[in-house]
């Protein structure tokens, strides 16, 4: 039996709030040198995602979580404020990383990515969540 | 049928409360929508009804921990392996929980528990890499008056106009330069080289390759960090630096302090 087995039963088809958060993410995904981005609840759950479909999805929305989690948690117990931004590079590309009200969005950028440029989209796109939510009725009706 | 029988089934079907699997769907329908507030509640009346129903348990983990209320999804996950001692999905999630407080040992054991049972679980192997790698307690320092000295002749190297913190550390979370020497430098090493790792795990699953840079921006200034073999640096400076300028003069920076490392 596979893990996935005795995972929680979905409803498909569901339209919600969400769907203006992953407009968003979709929005990001267009920016030149993106190769794609997650939007991760705080436990891991993938609400949304455009990553090419070689990624795979599972691990890296585990270790994004965790790394976002270290990220929060660290910096709050160490007084060291709130992370807005995180950003790490490889030699083949880099991975941005945010807060948002839902949980955690992750960005992949290729190695010719203009990160300055991505960056400021990135923290645009985050604060465009953020007010999304806040404009929302917190029950999913105006979303 | 006639319309006061249709009528009538409507009421009918309307005071009917809704199962416990719909209200279930109901709350997994609201967690894909973020509203996570509103599936623990749901979760919760079906738990009233039925304190036993592992799923019930395991949603309301989950919904829990997306609210970030550690304690109470833990307990819900400890609650679903009381009843099902192999439930890989409440393994993985303890483990999670475990390894966010600093508990890196018991999150290995119950991710090596999960992988046991069920080899094929991605997300189990991809934390259990991460687990594996990072730092859990600082590491002992082996000799501490020469640690003491090369603390000392590394303070002595200029840092760049406007630090506010320079860190260097080992990957494993020994501390070698603190600036300045707060109370909490060696748990800010110990939480450096988590993100380090987390971070190059990260990038490794993306299959961009191993971590060389990072900028962590926060409320006090922006965290510039350099990977050089085994060594991490870090260099706090204020918030308006760009992340080419933070990134150059911490090159700058290890350049200088790599050279006294290695005399």
């Amino acid at each position: 039996m596979s893990p996935e087995a005795r995972a929680v039963p979905t409803t498909a088809g569901v339209v919600s709030r969400a769907a203006a958060v992953r407009g968003i993410l979709g929005n990001l995904a267009r920016i030149p040198g993106v190769r794609g981005g997650l939007l991760i609840a705080s436990d891991g759950f993938v609400i949304a995602s455009s990553l090419p479909p070689e990624i795979p999805l599972d691990p890296l929305a585990a270790l994004a979580t965790t790394l976002g989690r270290e990220l929060e948690l660290g910096t709050g117990k160490l007084n060291r404020g709130m992370v807005s931004i995180a950003f790490f590079s490889a030699d083949d590309g880099s991975v941005f990383l945010g807060p948002s009200p839902m949980g955690f969005v992750l960005l992949l950028a290729d190695r010719q990515a203009d990160v300055s440029v991505m960056r400021a989209e990135f923290r645009k796109a985050l604060d465009t969540l953020q007010a999304a939510w806040r404009a929302g009725d917190h029950t999913g009706g105006r979303l | 049928m006639g319309v006061l029988t249709r009528v009538w089934q409507r009421i009918r079907r309307r005071r009917r409360p809704a199962s416990s699997v719909e209200l279930l769907q109901r709350a997994e329908r609201y967690r894909r929508e973020g509203r996570f507030e509103d599936g623990a509640a749901l979760a919760r009346d079906v738990l009233g009804r039925e304190p036993k129903n592992a799923l019930a348990l395991l949603l309301g983990g989950y919904l829990h921990a997306a609210l970030r209320d550690s304690r109470a999804a833990r307990a819900a996950f400890r609650a679903v392996l009381a009843l099902d001692p192999e439930h890989p999905r409440a393994m993985l999630a303890l483990a999670r929980i475990a390894f966010e407080d600093g508990e890196v040992g018991p999150a290995t054991q119950l991710l090596e528990k999960a992988l046991r049972i069920y080899p094929d679980f991605p997300e189990a192997l991809a934390l259990l890499d991460a687990t594996r790698a990072v730092a859990g307690e600082p590491a002992p320092v082996v000799d501490s008056a020469a640690s003491g000295t090369l603390m000392a002749r590394l303070g002595q190297i200029p840092r760049p106009e406007g630090t506010r913190e320079c860190l260097l550390l080992t990957t494993d979370g020994v501390l070698l330069l603190a600036h300045p020497a707060t109370a909490t430098r060696d748990a800010l090493a110990v939480h450096l080289a988590r993100v380090a790792s987390l971070g190059s795990a990260t990038l490794a699953r993306a299959g961009l390759g191993a971590l060389r840079r990072a900028s962590v921006s926060a409320n006090p200034g922006t965290t510039f960090i350099a990977i050089e073999g085994r060594h991490v640096l870090a260099l706090t400076l204020p918030p308006e630096t760009t992340v080419a300028a933070g990134q150059s003069q911490a090159a700058e920076l290890w350049t200088r302090l790599a050279a006294e490392v290695r005399a």
